[in-house]
Order: C-alpha cells, then structure tokens, then sequence
C-alpha cells in the first residue's frame, strides 16, 4: 500500500479552489501546490486537472489570465472569483462538518454507543 | 435570496454565457490556449523531470504518460465548458456537402421535395407580402403618416356621405390641424389622341382624376417630364390641360417624348398635355391621368354636390386625434343646411389608404393570424410529406446510420447531419418559393386588375419582397426542415446501438411508429377531402356559368353607355345622340335585334330619337318567367309607377345591367364603362365581388340624374359576339 491517497470524487474541484485561493498560479502550479500541502499524498491524473479548472471557470468560480511564468513562457495564471470565494467558504465548512462526522463515527467505541 | 448570492448567481450566469460565446464564436482561439496551456504543463513537468537527473527524452517520455492522452483531455475540457453538446448540434461544411450528394444521389426524392416545399413557401410569403402591403402600406410620399382622408358617414343609410364640395370648401378654410386639404373626383372620359394613333384606338374610355393641385405638392413628386397641376389650373377660365400617368403615355402615346404641349380631347374638351409623371406615381389609388378640379361650391346647389373625396396633410405636430377633435368641434360646417337636416351626418378622419382603398387592418388583426396559421399548417403538411420521404430514404441508410454511430458519432451528430440535408432541401425551395411568391404575386394582381379594372388595386400593392416576407421564408424554411428533418432523424435514430446488434444478428429494422402513423392519417385525412372540394369548387363554377337564367344570354349584349354632362349639368344632346345612334344603328335589323335601355339617364325617352325604334323592357324581350305578378313596362319607366321592382325568377338578376361601382376605381371605371363610349360585353351569369349575385330586382332608374346606362341588346343572328358598336 502506497502512502499516496486517491482522491474521493468531487473532491477535486474543492482541492484546485483552495490551491487557487493561495494566490494566483498557472496549471501545473496547481498540481504542485496540492502535492505540496498535501506532503505528496494526494496525486492528482494530471490530465485531468484541466478539465477541472475549465469547469471551474466556466461556472465563474475561477477566472484566468495569460501572463509570463517562471520560465519565461506564456502560461494562463487563474484566480478566484468573489462567488468562488464563497464557494470555497462553504464547500470547507461542508466539509469539515462531513470530516467531523466521518471521525465521529469512525472513532466510535463500544462504551459510547 | 440575500443581494450577495443574487450577485454570485448573476456572475456565473454571466461567466457560462462568456464561456459559451467564446467556445461558439471564438472556437480556434479556445482551441488554441487548450493545446497551449497543456504543452506547457508537460514542458514544466519535463523540465521538474530533468532536475531529479532525467535524460530530456526520458523526462519528456514520462511527463506525456503522466499527462495523459492529450486528445482525451481536450475532449474533456470541451465538455466541461459546455461545448459538448453544441460540438454534437454544430454544422460543418462537411453536413452540406454530404447533403448535396444526397440531393444527386435521390434525384427524384429530391424533385418532389423541393416542389413540395417551395410551394408551402410560395404560398406563405405570398400571403404575407399581401397582408404587410395592406396592414402597412408604404406610402413613399407618406413616411410620417400625415396623410389623412375625411369620410362622412350617414347613419340613416348606413353608408358614406360622398357629397361634401360645399364642406370641402368650408373645412379648407376654416380648420386648422390641416397643412393642405384637397379634393378629388373620379369621372370617365374617352381620351382622343388628336393625331397618330386616334384612328386605331378610337376614343377608349379612361378613368380621369379630378383633382386639386394641392394633391402634387403633398405627394411632394415631380414630374417626369413637363410640369404637374398648379392652382391656376384650377381657375375656371383658365385653359384646360391635363397630366399623363407613366404607363398611359407609354401605353397610349408611345412614349412620345414631345407629348408636353399636345392637345388631347378628353370627353367633349380639348386639353393641353402639361407633363408626364414618373413611373410608379398613381395617386390618388392607381390612377393615371389628372385634371384639374374645377368645381366650386357656387356652381351646384347645396346637397347637389358631386361625390368626391377629401384628403389631407396634417399640420407638423398635429395627431389625427387632435384633427378629429377639431372636426367634432366645428362639425360638418354646412351639415344643418344640407336637405334632410345633418343629424345624421358624422365625419371621421381616416388614414389616407382607408380613404381609397379599405379600413387598414393592424398587422397582427385575427384574420390575418388566421389565414397565416392556415398557410403555416399548410406549410407543416407539405414538410410532412417531404419527412415521409426523407424518412424513407433514411430508412434506407440505417445500416450507414448505424455504423457511423459506432464509430463515434453521436445521436445529436447524426440528427444533425440529416437536418442539414433537409435544410439545403429547404434552402433551394426558400428561393424558389421566393420567386414563386414574387410572380405569383404579380399573377394576383394581374388577375384582381382583370376581373375589378386596372386602377382596383391601390399603386402600393406591388409586386416585391419585402425583407420582412424574406425573413419570415427564411423562418418558414427553418420550421420546415425541422419538420421534414429532424422528425424523421428522431426516428431513425431511436436505439442505433441496439440496433447494431440486430443488424449483425441479421435482424432489426425500422418500423412505422405512434408519431409516423398520426403524420401520415393527418395527410390521408387532409388530402383525400381536396379533390371532393376541388369538384365541388369546379362544378359550383360550371354551374355559374350555365345554370339557366331563364332567358337566352347567347342572343344578348349589354353596352354600356355613359353620358358625359355639360357644366351646367344638363345632359348634352350629342350625348343623347351618341345612344340613338346605338339604337338607330339596329333599326335596319329590327326584324332579328331589338335593343332597350336600362338605368342611365335615358336620353331616347325624352323623345329625342325620333322615330323612336322598336324596343321593348329587357324583362318582355328577354322573355323571363315572371315569379309573381308581372314584368317592367315600358310606362314603368315613366316614373307614374314610383320605381317599384317587379319580382322575377333569382337567376333574372344575374344579367342585368348593373350600375357604377361607387367605389373609387372599382368596376365601371377603365375598360368597362365609359362616357360618350359605348363598351359591350356579354350579360350573362357573374358573381358580384363578395361572390354574392347582383340584386335580384328590377325597375327603372329616375331619368333625372346622369348616370351611365346600360342598353340591352337582343340579337338573333349571330349569337352577338362582343364588339364596339360603334
């Protein structure tokens, strides 16, 4: 078993917002700042991050720009939106409470019951 | 909802609109940052790959499979921007050209379709062009809408006061919501060329347009050649003189680019050709000879006014309202002197094509919606057959269908793909409908001047299409294919994968559906009444023509004999003459030609055609069977009688004489009638123009007014072929 964690469905969209939300970043940017946070344990199908962030942007939560990366090349930078804002705000209080529950239930004993 | 989420809700919407526009419009720029944005991605990979001590080709190998099939990607990015369904629904160059080697490859199909469709299309713009020149007239000297008439309507005979020269003169001096006012009256003359041409066209009646000159400065045109009608024309004293339409001084005089100048006989006058107008200029209705109007109010009694129309231009700034309220504020000027007190009376301002021609209906009037969802459903049952067709033809292509869905494309794709072949079938039957409803058009109206006379039908009906009438085919076209097209995909396309595998086990097929057999008892339970209705139509119009009228109409010709009044009103006598002569000229052929006169003024009964002829009332000569009582009399005519009818058989009316349409233009006026010229033709059965017959009564008309005559003539010898009697 490897220590790298597949990602739940739906969860992506939430993992890309809140990379986004660190500050503005170009694709592969993003890839890395997820595996960064996440000290390597959630890898991401590359591929399938673009159409992720073309969903995203398509329902105005991101909004994207061209500009000039690390390499001197031109590359789209995305940032979040104010209703992306927002959305990320609740989809992490969702979350947690979803989190809390899970840990609740998953750290369950038999004297609690 | 809080104004934040509002806000949001708004942002999303605004950026999936944005997103959307630019997958539709701006497609090879999206494609392009696509293929940009994810080269990039594996060029960044690559060269993080390349630190960590990757050969480049190494690094470059392991970065594509970590990436993964780019391709997949895309497709999948184009989804998630919404861009999936309309890549399915989206036309390519590729759908029409298949769809034209569909049309060469189904010649006869693709015959049949186009004539089906392009008559659906005909029809509905043809429609639709009529009903915008009606509903909207394009009055291009009218373009602010201040062109009014005023219409007198009487409430005791429930019909239009016409005899308004006396409140002519009245209003024109006193309101003021008017910037110019003038009148008009329809009289017939024979129009003498005076030189070349006379001998050959000898005196044809023509519809002439008295009119005031003020009508050439609120119509604002030009004139072609010469000059138009100025108000010195108008003087009583001053010399007479005459303006020609386009077409009659192409038709009559050739064209003569000196015909300013040349003395013309119009009735009894001699006039001056002034000048010509421009091709087109057929005001008041479709006319096309003026002169000036001369009439004054001193010249007639009150209440003995001639008919005529008044029409108008409304001052900058004044409303018809405001024209209305001032004219119900002042009244009818003269009414209470008029005979009979002018209670009765009530003027309205109309606009200006209701003053000439009929009420203009508004555009969207339920008889107009009607008749063109009539054409629409007519539209939809032609496309319905061609659906049956291209539903037999898909049928035939289901194995291709089929496999092309197995390759990757989609229903949407495939529906797509079978629409646009009905689209090009529409395209090609959009423009032919179009030049369908074009002439069509003009055959319409060509039939209308034949049957009613050349000036029935108001200039502004013109033979044209509109840029409206050429959207509406183009929506006619779109609803069309939709109907031919994409049902019978709808179909065709139900379960391909399924039927993959029936078609590999050697099975499967398409069958008729629910929808199918309602489209095609639709069409059986609309197509065969037409013929049963055709019959009838046809056999209703047979039956017109040959029912018996209780006399024999192949032994009779009607003339039409008008007589054109002096200034004083008087009946000249070589107006009288020119009847006599007509009966004169039969005197030798009384043993097999009787003529008689009906209506008119009667000139040989004031005993001016000495020795009177042998004539008997067309009742007598005719010999119809009377229903009660008895027949006309020659004293009935005497007045002694009091103009009462005497009752015969229904089908008596239908060869009676007539008299002249009121209406401005209408029957009598051109060709058929005329003053001081006899025109003949056939009585015999004809409908009226409400396809009503003629009143059925008969009796004499007063022998004091002028009104044009009709005299009868019964000629046992040669069956009476029609032709000039004189």
């Amino acid at each position: 078993m490897t220590d790298q964690a597949d990602l739940l469905p739906g969860t992506l969209d939430l993992l890309i917002l809140k990379a986004v939300s660190l500050g503005d970043v170009h694709g592969y940017g993003v890839l890395l700042r997820i595996e960064q946070i996440s000290g390597g344990a959630l890898e991401i199908q590359q591929g399938a991050l673009y159409p992720a962030l073309y969903r995203l942007e398509h329902r105005g939560l991101i909004e994207s720009e061209w500009g000039k990366s690390d390499n001197n090349r031109r590359a789209k930078f995305y940032r979040l939106t104010r209703a992306g804002r927002r959305e990320l705000g609740q989809e992490v209080e969702s979350w947690n409470r979803l989190a809390e529950a899970m840990a609740m239930v998953l750290g369950a004993t038999p004297q609690e019951i | 909802m809080s104004p934040s989420r509002l806000t949001d809700l708004a942002a999303r919407l605004l950026a999936a609109l944005r997103s959307l526009w630019r997958g539709a419009f701006r497609r090879d720029q999206v494609e392009s940052d696509m293929r940009e944005e994810m080269a990039h991605h594996i060029e960044l990979r690559t060269a993080d790959l390349m630190k960590q001590g990757s050969s480049r080709k190494d690094a470059s190998r392991v970065a594509h499979m970590e990436f993964g099939h780019v391709e997949t990607h895309r497709d999948a990015a184009r989804r998630s921007r919404g861009l999936g369904f309309m890549d399915q629904i989206r036309f390519s160059w590729l759908d029409f050209k298949l769809a034209f080697r569909m049309l060469i490859r189904y010649p006869g199909l693709t015959v049949m379709s186009v004539l089906s469709m392009t008559a659906g299309i005909a029809f509905g713009a043809g429609f639709l062009e009529f009903t915008s020149q009606w509903a909207r007239p394009d009055l291009s000297f009218d373009a602010d809408h201040r062109m009014v008439g005023i219409v007198v309507d009487d409430a005791e005979s429930l019909g239009v006061e016409a005899r308004l020269l006396h409140d002519f003169a009245a209003w024109r001096e006193e309101l003021r919501s008017y910037e110019d006012l003038g009148v008009m009256r329809l009289v017939n003359r024979n129009l003498d060329m005076g030189r070349e041409g006379s001998e050959a066209d000898p005196g044809r009646p023509l519809s002439v347009t008295q009119i005031s000159a003020s009508a050439f400065r609120m119509t604002g045109a030009p004139a072609l050649m010469g000059r138009t009608l100025i108000a010195e024309d108008e003087q009583a004293d001053a010399p007479p003189v005459v303006l020609l339409g386009h077409d009659l001084w192409q038709d009559r005089f050739g064209g003569d680019p000196d015909v300013v100048g040349r003395t013309v006989r119009l009735g009894e006058e001699a006039a001056t050709v002034v000048g010509v107008m421009p091709e087109g200029y057929g005001f008041p209705r479709s006319q096309s000879l003026w002169v000036p109007f001369r009439r004054r109010p001193a010249d007639v009694q009150l209440g003995e006014s001639p008919a005529v129309y008044v029409f108008g231009r409304l001052a900058p700034g004044a409303s018809m309202e405001q024209a209305q309220a001032e004219l119900d504020t002042r009244g009818l000027l003269i009414a209470d002197a008029r005979p009979g007190g002018g209670e009765r009376l009530s003027a309205r301002v109309v606009p200006y094509p209701e003053l000439v021609y009929m009420p203009v209906p508004g555009f969207f009037d339920p008889a107009f919606v009607y008749v063109n969802l009539f054409i629409l459903a007519l539209v939809l049952l032609f496309c319905a057959n061609v659906a049956l067709l291209l539903f037999a033809r898909a049928a035939s292509r289901e194995g291709e269908l089929v496999v092309r869905n197995a390759l990757g494309a989609g229903r949407s794709r495939i529906i797509v793909q079978l629409f646009s072949e009905a689209l090009v079938l529409g395209g090609i039957a959009a423009v032919l409908g179009l030049f369908g409803a074009r002439y069509g058009y003009e055959w319409f109206l060509t039939v209308v001047e034949d049957a009613e006379g050349s000036s029935f039908m108001p200039f502004w009906f013109e033979p044209r299409i509109s840029t409206l009438t050429a959207v509406y085919a183009v929506c006619l076209t779109l609803v069309g294919a939709g109907v031919a097209g994409v049902l019978p995909a709808l179909k065709v396309t139900r379960g391909l994968a399924s039927r993959l595998r029936s078609q590999s086990a050697g099975g499967g097929g398409l069958g008729f559906g629910g929808v199918w057999t309602l489209i095609i008892v639709a069409q059986i339970a609309v197509t065969v009444p037409l013929p049963a209705f055709a019959f009838i139509a046809v056999n209703e119009m047979v039956t017109l023509d040959t029912s018996d009228v209780a006399f024999a109409p192949d032994e009779y010709l009607t003339a039409r004999i008008a007589v054109e009044r002096d200034r004083a009103g008087a009946v000249p006598r070589s107006g009288r003459d020119r009847r006599c002569r007509v009966r004169g000229a039969l005197r030798p052929h009384a043993g097999r030609a009787r003529a008689t006169s009906v209506g008119g003024d009667g000139g040989d009964r004031r005993g001016v055609c000495e020795p009177h002829p042998p004539d008997l009332p067309p009742l007598a000569s005719g010999g119809a069977r009377r229903a009660h009582g008895r027949a006309s009399r020659r004293r009935d005519a005497s007045g002694g009688s009091g103009g009462r009818g005497a009752p015969v058989p229904r089908d008596h009316g239908r060869g009676g004489a007539g008299g002249e349409s009121s209406r401005l233009g209408g029957r009598g006026v051109g060709g058929r009638g005329g003053r001081g010229g006899p025109s003949v033709r056939r009585p015999g059965p004809r409908r009226t123009k409400s396809g009503g017959r003629p009143p059925a009564v008969h009796g004499h008309r007063s022998q004091t007014t002028a009104r044009p005559g009709r005299t009868v003539v019964r000629d046992r010898g040669n069956g009476g072929e029609s032709r000039n009697l004189e």
